[in-house]
C-alpha cells in the first residue's frame, strides 16, 4: 500500500495531492504543468515538500515529525522523461549501476536485457543509441534495482511495437512478480490502459479523480480532463479462440473488477472479434477502442450475427448512462456490461437520444487495437 | 664554465628539474583539495560561500610579492605558524625547494579551483539525480559520476595549475629565495642571468625552455578540454534523442 498526502509551494505553482493506492500499478493522467512529474519527484524524495509518505510500513517522509529517508535509500526506482543515461558508462554499466552486487535475482538481468531486446547494444554508449532504445536502458536501469516503488515518467516514448509490448510486459511481470509497485505518468492513455485502468487524475496541482477508468467517466471533475486528451475505450478481454486463416480472434469481456464475465455481455456470451492475436486461449488484453470508431444504431443489425461467416464487425446492445454535449459533438456514455464511449456528430445519432434508452453499438474488428 | 648536456648548462637543468619537480609536486598536492573546494563551490549553497570564493580568489589578484610576504609572516621560520611547525615536527618551509611548492600551490590554487567550479557546473545535475534515484550514496554518486564527466575539466585545471607553478616568480622569490640547486626554478634561473652581463644567449635559452614547458601544458590543457565539450555533446545528443 502507498499512502500519501503531500504539499508542495512554488512561486505560481502548488501541488497538493493525497490518496492511498493499494493496488499494483496506478496511471497518473493529467494536461501538461498538472504536477504529475512534481508529484513523482516528491515520492522519490528528490524535492522535499510537506506532508507524508508513506509506503509498505515504512514512513519515506514525514514533515511533522521531521522524517526523511533521502532518495538514494529509499529503494524507488525512476524512469525520467530524459533518459539520464550516463554517456561515460557503456549500456551494460548502465544497466547494473544500481543493481545490486549480491543477493540479487539470478537471471534477472538477461531476463530484463531479453525483455528489452538489448542484446546487441551492451557495449554501445549511450550516444549511439536510438530514443527508443535508451528509453529501454533507463527502464531496464530502474527495474535491476528491483525497486520496491518505481516511477515511469513517459516511459514508452519513442518505442516501436515490439519494444513497447516487450516493455509493458515487463513492468507487469515486475508488479506481479516482485511485489513493485508502479506508478505510470503518461499522456498516452492507451499506454496507461495497458497496464492498468486505475487512474489518477490530475489537474492544477489536485487530484480531481482516482478511480477505475470507466468509473471516472461519471466523475464531473475528471471527465473533462480525459476529454480533453482525447477519450479511448479500454476493453478488458480474455482471448477465447483464433481464426488464424481469417486472421480473427474471438474475446471475451471481462468486467472492470477482476476478470468474472461482465453481466451483461457474459450473460449473451458475446465474443468481440479483434484482429488476429497470436497468444494463447485464456490470455487477458486490454483492447483500445477510440469513441469514434462506435456508430449507434436504434436497432441491430441482422447480418452481424452469422458465427463466423459474419462480417468483420462487432455490435452489442447497451443502455444510454449519460449524453454529454459540446458545441457540434455529441459524448454518450453506454452501459453494455462495460463502459462504452461513443461520440459523433449530431446528425449521425439515432433519433431521440435520452438517457435510459436501449442502443446498439457497432464498430470494425479492425477499430479494436490491442494494447 | 658549467658542464653542457643537449646545449643546456648544469644550473639550466637543474633550474628544469626543479621547477618541473615543484610543478608536479604542487599539482599534485592540489588536486584533492582543489577538487573539493571547486565541488564545494559549484553544487553547495552555505552562509559564506561569497568570503570563501573571495578568498580562494584573493591570491589571483594579489601582487605575488606581497602574497610571499604573507607566507613568510605565516610560515617562515619566525612565522605564527612556522616557528610552530619547526619546532613540534623539525618543518622549515622558508627558503627551501618545498618553500617554493608552497609558493606555488597558493598562487595556482585559484586557477585549479575556477576549473573544476566550471567543469562540475557542467556535469548536469540530473545525471547526479539518476545516480541518486539507482541507490548511490554522495560518496558513489560524487566517485561513479561527478568525477568522471568533470575529470577533463579537472584534469585541464592540473595542466593550468602546473603552467602556473613553472610561471611562478613574486611568490617564489620572496618566500623560498633564489638558492641555486635548492630553489631557483626556471624563472628564477632567467632572473639571476638576467643580472649577469654578456649572458644573452642563456637568458634566451631559459626562456625557449619555458615557452616550451608552458605551451605543453597549455596544449595538454587544450586537447582535455576538447574532449570535455565532445563528451558533454554526445551527452546532449543521447537526451535529445
Amino acid at each position: 500500500m502507498l499512502e500519501f498526502d503531500v504539499h508542495f509551494r512554488r512561486p505560481g505553482f502548488c501541488v497538493d495531492i493525497g490518496g492511498a493506492f493499494p493496488g499494483p500499478i496506478t496511471g497518473i493522467f493529467g494536461p501538461s504543468g498538472a504536477g504529475k512529474t512534481t508529484l513523482l519527484r516528491l515520492l522519490a524524495g528528490l524535492e522535499r515538500g510537506a506532508g507524508r509518505i508513506v509506503l509498505g510500513d515504512t514512513v519515506l517522509a514525514d514533515s511533522a515529525s521531521g522524517a526523511c529517508i533521502p532518495a538514494h535509500k529509499r529503494r524507488i526506482g525512476v524512469v525520467f522523461q530524459e533518459n539520464r543515461l550516463f554517456p561515460h558508462l557503456n549500456v551494460a554499466q548502465n544497466l547494473t549501476y544500481g543493481a545490486k552486487p549480491a543477493g540479487g535475482v539470478p537471471g534477472l538481468y538477461g531476463a530484463v536485457v531479453r525483455g528489452l531486446r538489448l542484446d546487441g547494444l551492451l557495449r554501445h554508449r549511450p550516444h549511439m543509441l536510438s530514443g527508443g532504445e535508451a528509453r529501454c536502458v533507463a527502464l531496464g536501469r530502474a527495474l535491476l534495482t528491483l525497486p520496491r516503488l518505481l516511477l515511469l515518467d513517459e516511459p514508452f516514448t519513442g518505442l516501436d511495437g515490439d519494444r513497447k509490448r516487450g516493455a509493458t510486459e515487463l513492468v507487469r511481470s515486475f508488479a506481479e512478480t516482485y511485489g513493485t509497485r508502479v506508478f505510470l505518468v503518461s499522456h498516452c492513455m492507451e499506454s496507461i490502459l495497458a497496464l492498468t485502468d486505475r487512474l489518477l487524475v490530475i489537474q492544477g496541482g489536485q487530484a480531481v479523480g482516482c478511480d477505475a477508468y470507466t468509473r471516472l467517466l461519471d466523475n464531473p471533475a475528471a471527465l473533462p480532463v480525459l476529454m480533453s486528451a482525447g477519450m479511448v475505450n479500454m476493453m478488458r478481454m480474455a482471448v477465447q479462440w483464433s481464426d488464424e486463416a481469417r486472421a480473427v480472434t474471438y474475446c471475451r469481456p471481462l468486467s472492470d473488477d477482476g476478470g468474472q464475465g461482465a453481466p451483461a455481455a457474459a450473460e449473451r456470451a458475446q465474443l468481440f472479434k479483434t484482429p488476429f492475436i497470436p497468444r494463447p486461449n485464456g490470455t487477458q488484453i486490454n483492447a483500445v477502442l477510440s469513441p469514434r470508431d462506435i456508430l449507434l444504431t436504434s436497432h441491430p443489425m441482422p447480418d452481424l450475427d452469422r458465427g463466423a461467416e459474419a462480417p468483420r464487425q462487432n455490435q452489442v446492445p447497451g443502455r444510454v448512462v449519460r449524453v454529454i454535449e459540446s458545441v457540434d459533438r455529441v459524448l454518450c456514455v453506454i452501459d453494455a456490461g462495460m463502459r462504452l464511449i461513443a461520440e459523433a456528430s449530431r446528425n449521425t445519432l439515432p433519433p431521440g437520444l435520452h438517457e435510459g434508452r436501449v442502443v446498439w453499438c457497432l464498430f470494425r474488428t479492425e477499430s479494436l487495437r490491442v494494447a | 664554465m658549467a658542464q653542457e648536456h643537449f646545449g643546456l648548462t648544469s644550473p639550466e637543468i637543474s633550474a628544469l628539474w626543479l621547477s618541473v619537480k615543484v610543478g608536479l609536486w604542487c599539482v599534485g598536492i592540489l588536486l584533492v583539495p582543489g577538487v573539493a573546494c571547486g565541488w564545494l563551490l559549484a553544487r553547495k549553497q552555505f552562509p559564506g560561500k561569497s568570503v570563501l570564493e573571495a578568498m580562494v580568489y584573493l591570491p589571483m589578484v594579489l601582487p605575488p610579492v606581497v602574497t610571499g610576504c604573507l607566507l613568510l609572516f605565516l610560515l617562515g621560520r619566525n612565522g605564527v605558524f612556522g616557528k610552530m611547525l619547526f619546532e613540534l615536527f623539525g618543518w622549515q618551509f622558508a627558503f627551501t625547494w618545498m618553500g617554493a611548492v608552497l609558493a606555488s600551490i597558493v598562487m595556482a590554487f585559484p586557477l585549479m579551483v575556477r576549473s573544476v567550479k566550471v567543469a562540475v557546473e557542467m556535469v548536469d545535475g540530473n545525471m547526479e539525480e539518476a545516480s541518486r534515484t539507482l541507490g548511490a550514496g554522495p560518496l558513489r554518486c560524487f566517485l561513479t559520476v561527478t568525477l568522471p564527466l568533470s575529470a577533463p575539466g579537472i584534469l585541464a585545471g592540473a595542466a593550468l595549475a602546473f603552467a602556473r607553478s613553472l610561471g611562478e616568480f613574486g611568490a617564489t622569490i620572496t618566500f623560498a629565495g633564489n638558492i641555486r640547486g635548492e630553489t631557483q626554478t626556471l624563472p628564477l634561473a632567467v632572473f639571476s642571468q638576467l643580472q649577469v652581463p654578456g649572458s644573452e644567449n642563456a637568458v634566451l635559452r631559459l626562456a625557449a625552455l619555458s615557452i616550451a614547458v608552458s605551451l605543453g601544458a597549455i596544449a595538454l590543457s587544450r586537447i582535455l578540454e576538447s574532449r570535455l565539450k565532445r563528451r558533454n555533446q554526445n551527452a546532449q545528443e543521447s537526451d535529445d534523442a
